[in-house]
């Protein structure tokens, strides 16, 4: 069994000659949660529909278990897709919308019943067979979605931005949901988000994109602790990205200070991006500081105090349980492990 | 003592629920609102209500030149009415059913072929779509009567285009307007051609509301063009298409213009319909009382056909598209 179901091989797509996609090179693992994450126009929902056949790719290939299916009609390949209005036909009833694609594949009515309910009892939304779609919830309409997919039996689901309709409280519950589904299923699944807490909750591997190009392929903790450029380090969680000069290796410089760092192979004296999360800045007294600021404001975010220091020209972002006032000089502190070195590249 | 007390509360509270529900008490309440509204509403009740009331009143008495010149108007009951559907052979009734057949045939033809050519516009790489589009509403969009006169040139059966154009072909002219079954047919033509761009606009608005993503749900499941058109797209257009084709349908039924501009109801009445029939009593026989009794069985038709079309199809409810 080949271990990638799916492979996408120098992929180029372009519109009217803009370049959508260039060179996309990705490979999905049977059985992941995969997450393409970006920005709006970052070229995550064009892969997407590349996958699920609604769409060409202008040059490249797109293996499925190894063979190209970039010429396949959506209804041959092995996929389904969950829209993210989720298309459910507004004259029909949750059981008519289930039964849809069955019924067009002619598959006999006793089979169509027993799929109909065993799948609705997979979203646990048995009884709403006779319900109409406007009747139903926006959870609701999700699972009906989802349901609708998964009862083709398909063995990549496509979920293109699903959850952006609902509100936080059902969100957060549905990517629980969903990654148990997943899970349960033992299916791939390929999720498309702008949302990096989503991505970060729900994926196996997540995919960072950015004007049509791979930024970064890496675990949920890879992403965050490793990002591979400043984009996706603002993209990914909260950071403070300041210049700084790579003195040697293990050895950076900014706001005027040197600071051991884990980082290495960059030329002597090369100029960088310095990357630190904000929880990563611990408030110490003024003695023990490697950096020395004031507190210029202080927002209450409820689990944290957000609180803007500045120290030397430069703002630096930092998150705390524990209070300064505003005006107060106070010290701050990074670890080593803390700085994260990445290549210039704005 | 106390429960005295008690009803006594409770009637005074429903008394005082009624009272602020009538319409006098919520007038005196909005006064300046209902002043607001005054003036539209004696516009309205002076073009629109009075008008129907008069007409409704007028069709119990005898009015007609003679009886109003010598001032022996009278209530006559429902006299007109046992006039006008008396008798089965009655004038009226042929008319009423070349008017019913004028509207059926109209109406299907507007649908089908408003439906047809959205679709056609409605291709997603069709170029040039704009103009089509435009194309397409200028039969609507030029004055009723003007077209009427062309397409009334059109058919003269010594210079018209139709006969010129067979006549090259080596064909023997037709009478298209002397021969009274082949008029009706050209007078549908001429209506059609006119009455088809509002269902193609109607037809393509709607098709433009649908979400490109049922159809590529659809593309999933393998669903062919015409599985798609029978399950997705009519089924969608249901909701636009059934008011529309009820508003066709009053149209059509009550339409004038066509046909007094291109026949004027003849070959010997061949092609008359309700409209100019009841315009031909009004102004030839000057009988008000009788062409305001056809208004009003004209109305009770319209209203009945309205409401079967509406709970048959459940258009303008809440549940239209389901």
């Amino acid at each position: 069994m080949v271990e990638n179901i799916i492979e996408l091989k120098n992929i180029n797509k372009e519109y009217e000659g803009h370049n959508a996609l260039k060179n996309i090179n990705l490979y999905v693992k049977r059985n992941e949660f995969i997450t393409l994450l970006g920005p709006s126009g970052c070229g995550k929902t064009t892969t997407l529909r590349l996958i699920g056949g609604f769409e060409s790719p202008t040059s490249g290939e797109i293996l499925f278990e190894g063979k190209n299916i970039a010429d396949l009609p959506p209804y041959k390949r092995r996929v389904n897709t969950v829209f993210q209005k989720y298309a459910l036909f507004p004259h029909m009833n949750v059981y008519e919308n289930i039964a849809f694609g069955l019924r067009i594949k002619k598959i006999d009515e006793d089979t169509i019943e027993k799929k109909v309910k065993a799948i609705l009892s997979l979203v646990n939304l048995e009884g709403f067979e006779n319900r109409y779609i406007d009747s139903l919830s926006g959870g609701q309409q999700q699972r009906i979605a989802i349901a609708r997919a998964l009862v083709n039996e398909p063995e990549v689901l496509l979920l293109d931005e699903p959850l952006g309709a609902l509100d936080l409280k059902l969100r957060k519950e549905m990517q629980i949901e969903l990654k148990k589904m997943q899970q349960k299923l033992g299916i791939t699944f390929i999720f498309v988000t702008h949302d990096q807490e989503e991505a970060l909750t729900m994926s196996d591997t997540i995919v960072v994109m950015k004007d049509g190009m791979i930024q970064q392929i890496g675990t949920p903790e890879d992403i965050y602790n490793e990002p591979k450029n400043a984009f996706v380090a603002e993209f990914i969680g909260e950071s403070t990205i300041v210049d700084g000069i790579m003195i040697e290796d293990f050895l950076v410089e900014f706001s005027g200070t040197s600071f051991e760092c884990v980082d290495k192979g960059f030329n002597n004296n090369e100029n960088v991006d310095v990357v630190i999360r904000p929880e990563d800045i611990k408030l110490v007294s003024l003695e023990e500081g490697m950096l020395k600021g004031i507190v210029e404001s202080v927002t209450f975010k409820g689990v944290h105090y957000e609180m803007m220091i500045k120290s030397d020209k430069q703002e630096f972002k930092v998150h705390s349980t524990k209070m300064e006032p505003v005006g107060t000089k106070v010290g701050l502190r990074i670890d080593p492990n803390d700085i994260h070195i990445m290549k210039k590249v704005r | 003592m106390f429960l005295h007390t008690d009803v006594s509360n409770i009637n005074d509270t429903v008394l005082t629920k009624k009272n602020r529900n009538s319409l006098f008490y919520r007038m005196k309440k909005n006064r300046m609102a209902y002043l607001y509204i005054l003036p539209a509403m004696l516009v309205v009740f002076t073009v629109s209500i009075f008008p129907i009331i008069y007409g409704i009143g007028l069709s119990f008495f005898n009015a007609n030149l003679y009886t109003m010149g010598n001032g022996t108007v009278k209530f006559i009951g429902l006299k007109n009415y046992v006039k006008a559907l008396g008798s089965i052979d009655a004038e009226f009734f042929v008319v009423l059913l070349r008017t019913f057949i004028w509207t059926i045939v109209n109406v299907f033809a507007h649908v089908t072929l408003g439906l047809i050519i959205a679709l056609a516009l409605n291709r997603q790489n069709l170029k040039f779509k704009g103009i089509y589009r435009t194309l397409i509403i200028l039969p609507w969009a030029v004055p009723q009567f003007v077209t009427a006169l062309v397409w009334k040139m059109m058919y003269h059966e010594q210079f018209g285009f139709f006969n010129q154009f067979l006549g090259l072909l080596g064909i023997e002219p037709i009478h298209w307007l002397s021969n009274g079954k082949i008029a009706f047919i050209a007078v549908i033509i001429v209506n059609i051609w006119l009455g088809f761009p509002f269902m193609t606009m109607v037809a393509t608005g709607a098709l433009q509301s649908i979400s490109r993503e049922y159809y590529e749900a659809a593309d999933i499941d393998g669903a062919t063009a015409m599985q798609k058109l029978r399950y997705i797209t009519l089924p969608l257009l249901k909701p636009a298409m059934l008011p529309a084709t009820i508003l066709g349908t009053i149209w059509t039924f009550t339409n004038f213009n066509v046909i007094y501009m291109v026949t004027g109801g003849g070959p010997s009445k061949a092609t008359e319909i309700v409209s100019t029939y009841q315009f031909n009593v009004l102004t030839r026989q000057n009988a008000y009382s009788m062409a305001a009794t056809y208004s009003v069985i004209v109305s009770i038709i319209l209203i009945i056909i309205t409401l079967i079309n509406m709970k048959v199809t459940k258009a303008l409810s809440d549940e239209g598209v389901e």
